[in-house]
């Protein structure tokens, strides 16, 4: 299976490469008022209005760093009412693929309830990488934010750069 | 564990191929591009602020449609047969040999087969597709430029057939929307094996079908 890396910090994590739609440039984000932490902003992805999701910002509390290496990670997520909804992941050094068997993906027996998407770990040479899993990653105050402004991401309005 | 931190000094440039060979990685990888040390530098090297301006062109990029690379490139071998031009995909064309002689069978009416030759030590069927197609002849005065004529030897499932062309242009490569759907105006014979036009240099080329050319030929033989 093909993983896409990334970084959190000095960690490596990987998300599921058929999953990923596009990887795109860390762009200029229009701002959200009011929205939670984690919610970094909406940027115009092809003619679509789609939210930013700061991933560093999400689970370490700062925000990613804004080099050519910082990207963002356009993926699907299901919002309310069952809709199929474009998101982006903010991630760090998302740079490289991955091509490993998911049998190397140990669960750790750590589940931790604030970070539902934290999956399995494998160890590689360089380190352990997590899997994580970004279906579980909209959730709690984002999952009601984003729902909540669903219709103005649903226009096709481009956003002024 | 945090990723291969880039080496203080460009090792590649000192001890690496760009240096003096002396790393002993290199009896592994050969060539420092080979090896993790020289890719993760080459990572590294996009861990630096974004320039200014730029991620204001890259904005303007990411609203625009994406743009599909076309890959799918077809590549074509143009040739002339009389005063026609036609071309052959690529993959249906195995050789263009140097003309020879056909040697011609008893008993075989003459036109489109035109006989056997020797292509490199095998026995091989020669047709006209001047006359299959229903080519006029030139003048033998335009035909002089005889050192140009080879033969084009094609083959589509395993079979094999050879003919004599007047020149060859060469191998093009045609993005999709250069093909052209032949016009009606083209000659009946021509249009059933012909799947598309294209420009290049001038000429109008009939980029022929190998499939319905082979059945067709095989059809003539029986």
């Amino acid at each position: 299976m093909l993983f896409l890396l990334f970084h959190l910090g000095p960690d490596r994590y990987a998300l599921q490469a058929s999953h990923v739609i596009e990887v795109v440039p860390l762009v200029t984000l229009k701002s959200l008022p009011h929205a939670p932490a984690g919610v970094a902003g909406m940027f115009n992805y092809r003619g679509q209005l789609v939210p930013a999701v700061d991933l560093s910002q999400l689970t370490l509390g700062v925000p990613a760093a804004q080099c050519l290496s910082t990207r963002i990670i356009v993926v699907n997520y299901t919002g309310a009412g069952g809709t199929d909804r474009l998101l982006g992941l903010i991630a760090e050094k998302a740079t490289e693929t991955l091509r490993t068997d998911v049998r190397n993906f140990v669960a750790h027996g750590l589940k931790l309830r604030s970070a539902p998407y934290l999956g399995p770990v494998m160890l590689d040479p360089q380190g352990p990488i997590q899997w994580l899993d970004e279906k579980q990653l909209v959730s709690g105050p984002i999952s009601r934010f984003l729902s909540a402004n669903a219709e103005s991401f649903d226009s096709s309005a481009a956003v002024q750069a | 564990m945090p990723a291969a931190q880039a080496p203080p000094t460009a090792c590649w440039a000192q001890v690496g191929v760009y240096g003096d060979s002396s790393c002993p990685e290199l009896q592994r990888f050969v060539h420092c591009r080979n090896c993790s040390v020289y890719s993760a530098a080459g990572l590294d090297l996009l861990n630096r602020p974004i320039p200014a301006g730029y991620q204001h062109e890259l904005t303007h990029e990411c609203g625009r449609p994406r743009q599909v690379r076309q890959s799918s490139r077809n590549s074509a071998v143009a040739f002339r047969v009389s005063a026609e031009w036609l071309a052959l995909p690529t993959p249906a064309l195995l050789e263009i040999a140097e003309y020879r002689p056909i040697r011609s069978l008893p008993h075989r009416r003459q036109g489109i087969f035109l006989g056997l030759a020797n292509i490199r030590g095998e026995v091989t069927l020669c047709v006209s597709l001047g006359h299959f197609l229903g080519l006029e002849k030139l003048p033998s005065r335009e035909s002089l430029r005889r050192a140009y004529h080879r033969l084009l030897l094609i083959t589509h499932e395993g079979q094999r057939l050879a003919f004599p062309v007047d020149e060859v242009h060469g191998p093009v490569h045609l993005l999709p929307e250069q093909l052209l759907p032949p016009p009606a105006t083209i000659a009946r014979s021509v249009r059933s094996y012909t799947q598309s036009l294209f420009r290049s240099e001038q000429h109008l080329i009939g980029l022929l079908a190998p499939r319905p050319l082979f059945e067709a030929l095989n059809r003539s033989f029986t």
